[in-house]
């Protein structure tokens, strides 16, 4: 179950944590770590982000001695980080509703209401973009840039269904494309009546 | 769900693990070289110690159990039935400092009461009566799955219900949640009186002075009464010197057999029982987990709140996540989120009371204006 460079792949690696190997899950850790921070972060705040990390993994810390190997690490790993986000994104909103705060969502940063974008460079513009897109449409564009899943196994992680995912990017990328850059294609007009 | 490589071909774009998609566009181009220009941003360092560290206890958490369980095989063997090679003697300066006649004599009367205490003691033949589990552990072999945990467990209830059986008078129970009220004598009715014991099993490192596994001691005057050993004792033993010697080299034993047993006992239900520990000065404890009492929750909507970890570490720090169980899950307060997560304390000033952690002053650990208002400066951040 090795790679052609022989470094264990992703299966043996959560296999043999779940047989006690610390070192197994530091490379684990190592290789995907920064991957589930950009998902999540581009989705939430610093802090609800950490919050996240932390859950993401505590969660597979917790799986390790049922993962069963199909190869399919990186689905089971993005399944949990989509879970942990959508847990998030509920529990601001209850906690909005609750005490009736007005401030922003905690899944969007100050700094995205400051309107001086020219002085941003275009992927801070793109970073902000992204966290204005509708909340399916973000998820499905960063487990699609971070993840490296398939449509098919996107559409597994987030309960959807492929021609879904399909939509929801086109959608995405034309209107993130037009906000950076100013550039509106063909199908960004559509975008704004995105589904979600 | 399908494979991870075969859908590969319907990828859009060029994501960071993925090849040009069929339906790649030149929105999707252009999104894959601005994000792969910047997307150089690294999770936090704070983030990932903790996530390692967390990993780290849990793999370690099984070694402690299973190493306390094969020592306690070794002291159960002492006390009960083990082979002459595992039988670790009595050193000559041990029966110097007592009043015996002989070392023939007591290892003589040690080898009368395991003749005499097998039946009640395993159930098996001599040679027999180490569990699996404890059998891997010595040998050195990876025992990691859970039945083999379970295995431990079980026998080390065995033991633990031998070793009652085994004392010539009856010895207060173990005063764990399921026992307290089941101990001999007048059982502590109050509430308080069941947590105070709870509490004293849970932190595996009390003090011997206030350990509640109060090991039974072998008495030459004990009467005989109830169980093998305890006839075998009574019978074979011809004066109150010489059984007095016996038991000056063996009680250590069994308090360590004993104390070694309430160890593995508190790991194991620890992560199974809702019992809130109580603060300990003591810094070997590895570990403490407190998992949330569900009745407290049961006015929580949600899916319930998930298990409450304090890490204790080897300097004797409480690494402790202060979390609050708010609609089904722990949280930070939620009038201030952005407080850091960790603190450092002393395990000797928490106290945790229902969902709530606590000062062991009184003060309640509250989120103010960004800061937690500890005392001192102690924060981890």
């Amino acid at each position: 179950m090795a790679s052609l460079n022989n470094e264990p792949d992703d299966d043996s690696l959560m296999v043999a944590y779940g047989n006690g190997d610390e070192e197994a899950f530091a490379q684990l850790y190592e290789r995907h770590k920064d991957a589930t921070w950009r998902y999540a972060r581009r989705q939430l705040n610093e802090a609800a982000a950490a919050d996240c990390q932390q859950a993401i993994w505590l969660k597979l810390i917790e799986q390790r001695t049922g993962y069963e190997p199909q190869g399919r690490f990186r689905s089971f790993l993005f399944s949990l980080a989509h879970n942990a986000i959508m847990d998030e994104h509920r529990r601001v909103a209850k906690q909005q509703a609750r005490i009736g705060d007005t401030e922003p969502e905690a899944w969007v940063d100050e700094s995205a209401a400051q309107p001086d974008l020219d002085r941003l460079s275009r992927y801070r513009r793109l970073q902000m973009a992204i966290k204005r897109l509708p909340s399916a449409q973000r998820d499905a564009v960063m487990l699609k840039a971070e993840s490296g899943l398939s449509l098919g196994q996107i559409a597994e992680v987030t309960g959807s269904n492929v021609e879904a995912i399909k939509s929801r990017l086109r959608y995405a990328l034309g209107k993130l494309r037009a906000e950076v850059d100013g550039k509106q294609s063909r199908r960004s007009g559509a975008a704004e009546q995105a589904n979600d | 769900m399908t494979d991870e490589t075969d859908e590969t071909d319907k990828t859009i774009g060029t994501g960071r693990n993925g090849g040009k998609g069929s339906t790649g566009s030149s929105d999707e181009a252009w999104f894959d070289d601005l994000y792969s220009e910047a997307n150089q941003e690294r999770s936090p360092a704070e983030v990932d110690a903790r996530i390692l560290q967390a990993a780290a206890s849990r793999s370690r958490r099984r070694w402690p159990m299973l190493a306390t369980a094969a020592v306690l095989v070794v002291a159960a063997g002492i006390v009960f039935n083990v082979p002459d090679s595992m039988l670790t003697p009595p050193s000559q300066s041990e029966l110097a400092t007592t009043a015996t006649p002989t070392r023939d004599s007591a290892d003589a009367m040690a080898e009368q009461r395991v003749q005499d205490s097998e039946p009640a003691s395993t159930g098996s033949a001599a040679g027999e009566t180490r569990a699996p589990a404890i059998e891997r552990a010595i040998s050195g072999k990876s025992a990691s799955d859970d039945q083999e945990l379970r295995d431990a467990e079980a026998y080390a209830s065995q033991f633990q219900q031998n070793l009652r059986m085994s004392a010539p008078t009856p010895a207060p129970e173990p005063a764990t949640a399921n026992t307290v009220e089941d101990a001999a004598g007048a059982p502590p009715r109050d509430r308080e009186a069941i947590d105070r014991a709870r509490a004293s099993t849970q932190i595996a490192d009390s003090a011997p002075a206030s350990a509640s596994f109060e090991q039974p001691k072998l008495e030459a005057t004990q009467p005989a009464g109830g169980n093998a050993v305890a006839d075998s004792a009574a019978a074979d033993t011809p004066d109150a010197a010489e059984s007095a010697a016996v038991t000056e080299v063996f009680a250590p034993r069994l308090e360590k057999a004993a104390e070694l047993e309430a160890q593995l006992e508190v790991d194991s239900s620890a992560s199974e029982t809702a019992q809130p520990p109580a603060p300990s000065e003591d810094s070997a404890i590895d570990e403490i987990i407190v998992t949330a009492q569900k009745r407290s929750l049961a006015s929580f909507s949600g899916r319930g709140c998930p298990t409450v970890e304090l890490y204790i570490d080897s300097d004797a720090t409480l690494s402790l996540e202060l979390r609050q169980c708010s609609n089904g899950r722990w949280t930070l307060d939620p009038e201030r989120k952005y407080c850091k997560r960790y603190l450092n304390v002393s395990p000797s000033e928490l106290l945790i009371e229902g969902n709530n952690l606590r000062w062991a002053g009184g003060e309640d650990i509250r989120c103010e204006r960004g800061r937690f208002n500890q005392p001192e400066a102690s924060a981890a951040e």
